[in-house]
């Protein structure tokens, strides 16, 4: 039986963060329902976890449990999302100096400036879920790069080149819609 | 076209994970190249519009409920994931990695500096002295200056003077550093300005941790943590005198 202090315990360290927790959960599956069910069942799992939880950053904590629930959630529910296109190939689309002669377009940042909300969200979802999940902690959750770096695991520097190429391939798509917008005009 | 490195160099001064130094070098570099000054640009539009239109979720009251009612549920689970060792490695393992990674990425990072790396410290001091005058609220009074921030910014910094040691707070004015709005607290020593930026960081208190020191282009910056706020003090004087500074300071400020 789950003990008062455990509850309490839980009630202080998770119970704050579930709206960081269901913003990860629902980029990752992609859509809110399949988020919340992700952050219920990374819930159980830290709840389960909480006596072992001392100090630290309580939010990085339960991040980390949700992402490698809703990946374990992908694995058997959405097999095809984690089908990651080799890096150097995302690199190379989405290579800085992919803007070529564009490149001298200043008002190109204004236009990306005028993105909608919609534009953005499909553009996000678009993105590879390994750049996805970082732009996603870095731009919602607001975390740290070494924040992210504890809640995904992953060396520092990886973090920091993933989220470049994340928006760069943002800025690509983002600057591409207007190209095309521009030919058609 | 940029490079890779320069571009995860734009992206870590737009995140404010640059330290002092390596942010000067960077308005540097960016007051001489175009190219480089585009790709911010672009990138500084990217930020612009993810902070407009990306919103965390609200968890719905009924996953809340599911959450209360799952977690009652379950009893103590024989199993006992291992997520907090894991958790510690992982964390070893980022520190580890990140000093052990090359060139450029492990000197664009200071982990350890992370609540206070910021783009453009030096930038704002230079702001107050390129300004017609330094300084939006002009008193020496805490009980005016503190006030004003409270108004202007909805935030609370800590201000005290120290006229008597020497550093006579001149007043306060706002900047902006990576789009937020921060409160700059202003002192003069003789005939030099010290800016002290207030980022706020709640939760960090001061933890007694000596101030993290940088020397760049003749300033001297210090940080360090006080109750809510990563404070970072900037002036064109000697880091010893500034080290002054930021003892008496931090004394003042702990028994305010």
């Amino acid at each position: 039986m789950a003990s008062d202090q455990q509850r309490r315990r839980f009630d202080e360290v998770v119970l704050p963060h579930l709206d960081d927790a269901l913003s990860l959960a629902r980029w990752l599956t992609g859509n809110i329902a399949d988020g919340e069910d992700v952050v219920q069942d990374a819930c159980i799992k830290a709840f389960n976890a909480i006596g072992s939880f001392r100090d630290g950053n309580p939010r990085a904590w339960l991040l980390a449990i949700v992402r490698n629930t809703a990946f374990s959630w992908l694995r058997k529910n959405r097999p095809r999302a984690l089908i990651v296109t080799d890096d150097d190939a995302v690199f190379e689309a989405a290579a800085p100096g992919g803007f070529e002669g564009n490149s001298q377009l200043s008002p190109e940042a204004s236009l990306i400036a005028k993105t909608t909300a919609q534009a953005l969200h499909a553009a996000i979802a678009a993105l590879p879920i390994t750049f996805r999940e970082i732009l996603v902690l870095r731009e919602i959750d607001e975390f740290s790069y070494r924040d992210i770096a504890e809640v995904t695991g992953l060396p520092i520097g990886t973090v920091m080149s993933r989220l470049s190429r994340a928006r760069a391939l943002l800025v690509d798509r983002l600057g591409a819609t207007h190209r095309k917008q521009q030919g058609a005009a | 076209m940029i490079s890779q490195d320069d571009d995860v160099l734009l992206n870590a001064s737009l995140d404010g994970e640059l330290d002092a130094a390596m942010a000067s070098v960077l308005l540097q570099r960016l007051a001489a190249e175009p190219e480089l000054r585009l790709a911010h640009g672009r990138l500084a539009a990217l930020r612009a519009v993810t902070s407009k239109h990306l919103r965390k979720d609200a968890a719905s009251r009924s996953l809340k409920l599911r959450v209360a009612a799952s977690a009652s549920r379950v009893g103590t689970d024989p199993r006992k994931r291992s997520f907090p060792s894991d958790w510690r490695a992982m964390a070893a393992t980022a520190v580890i990695a990140a000093s052990l990674s090359s060139g450029l990425t492990y000197f664009a990072v200071a982990p350890d500096q992370r609540l206070t790396a910021s783009a453009g410290m030096i930038a704002v001091h230079q702001h107050a002295l390129l300004a017609a005058d330094p300084v939006e609220v002009a008193s020496s009074d805490r009980h005016t200056v503190k006030p004003w921030f409270d108004a202007k910014l909805a935030l609370s910094p800590p201000v005290v003077d120290l006229a008597t040691d020497g550093f006579a707070l001149a007043g306060g004015r706002i900047d902006v550093i990576d789009g937020r709005r921060v409160p700059v607290m202003l002192y003069r020593h003789r005939a030099h300005l010290i800016s002290v930026i207030a980022v706020p960081q709640p939760g960090s208190h001061d933890n007694g941790a000596p101030a993290t020191q940088q020397s760049r282009d003749g300033y001297s910056v210090q940080t360090w943590l006080a109750t809510d706020f990563a404070l970072t003090a900037v002036g064109d004087i000697s880091p010893s005198d500034l080290s002054d500074f930021v003892a008496k300071l931090r004394a003042a400020i702990s028994t305010s």
